[in-house]
């Protein structure tokens, strides 16, 4: 067996700095204030760093100052550090959700839901993790910033409602069409790609 | 609408309501619609296979950044 030394992530600049705009960019869209997410970022690089010698592969280093951004990130919110609410994101373009269905409610034809499948092999996994981070990504402002608050923050509806200044049944809305985006967004890019086995994601980011 | 639909919701409403079990229990009456409507419509109840598969997907993505698959969970 041969053992190769394997540079550390955090020892190569532009991992760093992809990692470090990846969380910018998440940080960003949950405080809605940059220089915040600047500040949160900057401690949650520096904190990781601190015990950054335990982690050897680029994947988990990045999962560990995510989460370690998470938990600065749940703290600003509670400690209301942020500078004044922006104005309230305008409605999103949902015209594409609203097409799936009839009017009166029911499935157009094709356009109900197929079961998702979950990866098999390690291989598959790779790709389907990839799929999934661009499916995330592409969430539409609002509808990203609140279901990342509810699923990866872990927030309860209600800190949402105050944190975010929204009401529950506008959080109730949002929630269902990011989950209803992010299930048709799967269907078309893991399980077509799935299928055909050439479907490449374009580029994955944040956590 | 007739009145089966008035009792079983359409699948939008559905769907928003199986979107929202996620975020609180759903009173006694919503079940019973929840269970009658799955029971006849498959896209609604693949909906509903597929929010807990993202909610358990997100669970594997917090902690692992992606790393496992989204077989070892436990059921949701």
């Amino acid at each position: 067996m041969t053992t190769r030394t394997q540079q550390p992530p955090w020892a190569d600049a532009q991992t760093l700095e992809n990692i470090r705009l990846q969380m910018l960019r998440f940080a960003t869209a949950q405080l809605q204030d940059r220089h915040t997410a600047e500040d949160a970022v900057q401690e949650a690089l520096l904190a990781a760093l601190k015990n950054s010698s335990q982690f050897r592969g680029q994947s988990a280093f990045k999962t560990w100052m995510f989460a370690i951004l998470k938990y600065k990130i749940i703290d600003i919110m509670r400690a209301g550090k942020r500078q004044a609410q922006r104005h309230i994101t305008p409605e999103e373009d949902d015209s594409d959700l609203e097409q799936l269905f009839s009017e009166h409610g029911s499935w157009h034809s094709g356009c109900a839901p197929a079961e998702l499948s979950r990866p098999d092999d390690e291989l598959e996994q790779k790709h389907f993790w990839m799929v999934f981070e661009t499916c995330l990504n592409s969430l539409p402002g609002q509808q990203g910033r609140l279901f990342m608050m509810r699923e990866y923050l872990e927030l309860e509806s209600s800190e949402i409602c105050k944190q975010a200044n929204v009401t529950t049944s506008n959080l109730n809305t949002t929630l269902y069409r990011a989950r209803l985006r992010l299930q048709k967004c799967l269907e078309i890019k893991w399980e077509t790609g799935r299928h055909s086995g050439s479907q490449q994601p374009e580029g994955a980011s944040p956590p | 609408m007739n009145g089966i639909h008035r009792i079983i919701r359409s699948c939008q409403n559905m769907t928003q309501l199986i979107s929202e079990a996620q975020e609180r229990e759903l009173k006694p009456l919503e079940k019973v619609q929840m269970s009658l409507h799955t029971a006849m419509c498959p896209g609604c109840r693949n909906f509903g296979r597929n929010t807990r598969f993202l909610r358990q997907t997100m669970q594997t993505f917090r902690n692992s950044g992606g790393k496992h698959s989204g077989k070892k969970h436990s059921s949701g």
